[in-house]
């Protein structure tokens, strides 16, 4: 009976979606390609995507997933994991999403080969392993992909997320420990996302400038901003002026 | 690794330069059941640290042994600890 239930299991395994991806998203392998049989049944112009390694496998499924996250997230802290036991890492993992982060175990070679191949349409595809291959792209990233690495994932840029996370890392020490963090598309060494954490928000700082603009307004700053568009202004009239002899009768 | 007889791991790298793997490496080579007997201190040093890098044992015997992972690839560290720590293994052989 048992038996029977593990090699069903073992039959029907498939590769793990991540959570959090929407079926139309998790879009990797499945969006390209329903893409790919929709185009071959409308006789569409783009060719079908052809990829390097097999299009149901979990490292296609893999590089896409990364390039959905890189492209969602405005924000990736990138850590050092040392052996956590099971009871830990679920720990950590939940203490993350409260304060507003994923935490995902990351695939080295894998996620070198997205980084290589970013600017392509389809990382997993064959003309990105061309690229690579030809052009020998680096990231700035690449050296962080060195022995046990997971990433933080974070929506918005937002230090408060950062500085909360930092704070549920802190007790963990040498288990989980950040080395490096993605910003845009800024990569921040230690000392700079400690920076970072302490930066107002992005809210806080548009308040700062509307207070600021609205304090300076008696100062003259919006004169000043006027004043070259005004002094063009009454350079023309004048040279239509002296141009238009008609007007000067009138 | 020998990782039995370590009493201190002092371990200090740049996670963007050539140390990192090894530091990493040997970091992630001390298992969770060591964390009880071993002490495990780190930093991280970024590009304005003037430190250097160094992964530093001390063993049971109080003997400390000190290597700069920018010189060295793992398996090597690996088997410069291991070294002492089999002399280690088997002063204890003879002594049970």
């Amino acid at each position: 009976m048992f038996n029977i239930q593990v090699r069903s299991r073992i039959l029907s395994w498939r590769p793990v979606r991540p959570l959090g991806l929407h079926k139309s998203h998790w879009f990797s392998t499945t969006s390209i390609l329903a893409k790919q049989t929709s185009s071959a049944s409308v006789s569409s112009s783009s060719p079908p995507v052809s990829f390097f390694k097999n299009p149901d496998g979990r490292k296609t499924f893999l590089i896409n997933a990364y390039k959905h996250f890189f492209e969602t997230n405005e924000l990736i802290l990138f850590v050092h994991w040392n052996n956590l036991l099971k009871e830990d890492e679920f720990r950590y993992r939940n203490a993350i999403k409260n304060a507003g982060g994923d935490l995902r175990m990351v695939r080295n070679k894998l996620l070198r080969v997205y980084l290589r191949a970013q600017d392509q349409e389809n990382p997993a595809s064959w003309d990105a392993h061309k690229y690579i291959k030809r052009t020998k792209p680096k990231h700035a990233l690449e050296p962080l992909l060195k022995g046990p690495t997971a990433m933080i994932l974070i929506k918005e840029s937002d230090p408060e997320i950062v500085k909360k996370i930092l704070k549920v890392l802190k007790p963990a020490r040498e288990q989980l420990f950040v080395i490096g963090a993605l910003v845009g598309k800024d990569v921040l060494d230690v000392t700079q996302i400690d920076k970072f954490k302490d930066l107002p928000t992005k809210s806080q700082l548009q308040s700062q400038l509307v207070g600021l603009l609205t304090m300076a307004g008696g100062a003259g700053v919006t004169k000043t901003l006027q004043a070259a568009s005004q002094t063009l202004f009454l350079n023309l009239k004048e040279h239509e002026k002296t141009l238009d002899p008609s007007s000067k009768e009138e | 690794m020998l990782t039995k007889y370590f009493t201190k791991v002092t371990v200090r790298f740049n996670p963007f330069l050539k140390e990192a793997k090894p530091a990493r490496l040997f970091l992630s080579s001390i298992p969770p059941s060591m964390r009880q007997s071993c002490i495990i201190d780190f930093k991280i040093l970024s590009e304005q640290s003037k430190e250097k890098p160094i992964i530093s044992v001390t063993f049971k015997d109080k003997e400390v042994l000190e290597v700069n992972p920018s010189e060295m690839n793992f398996a090597d560290i690996a088997d410069t600890f291991d070294r002492h720590a089999k002399k280690i293994r088997f002063k204890e052989q003879i002594e049970s």
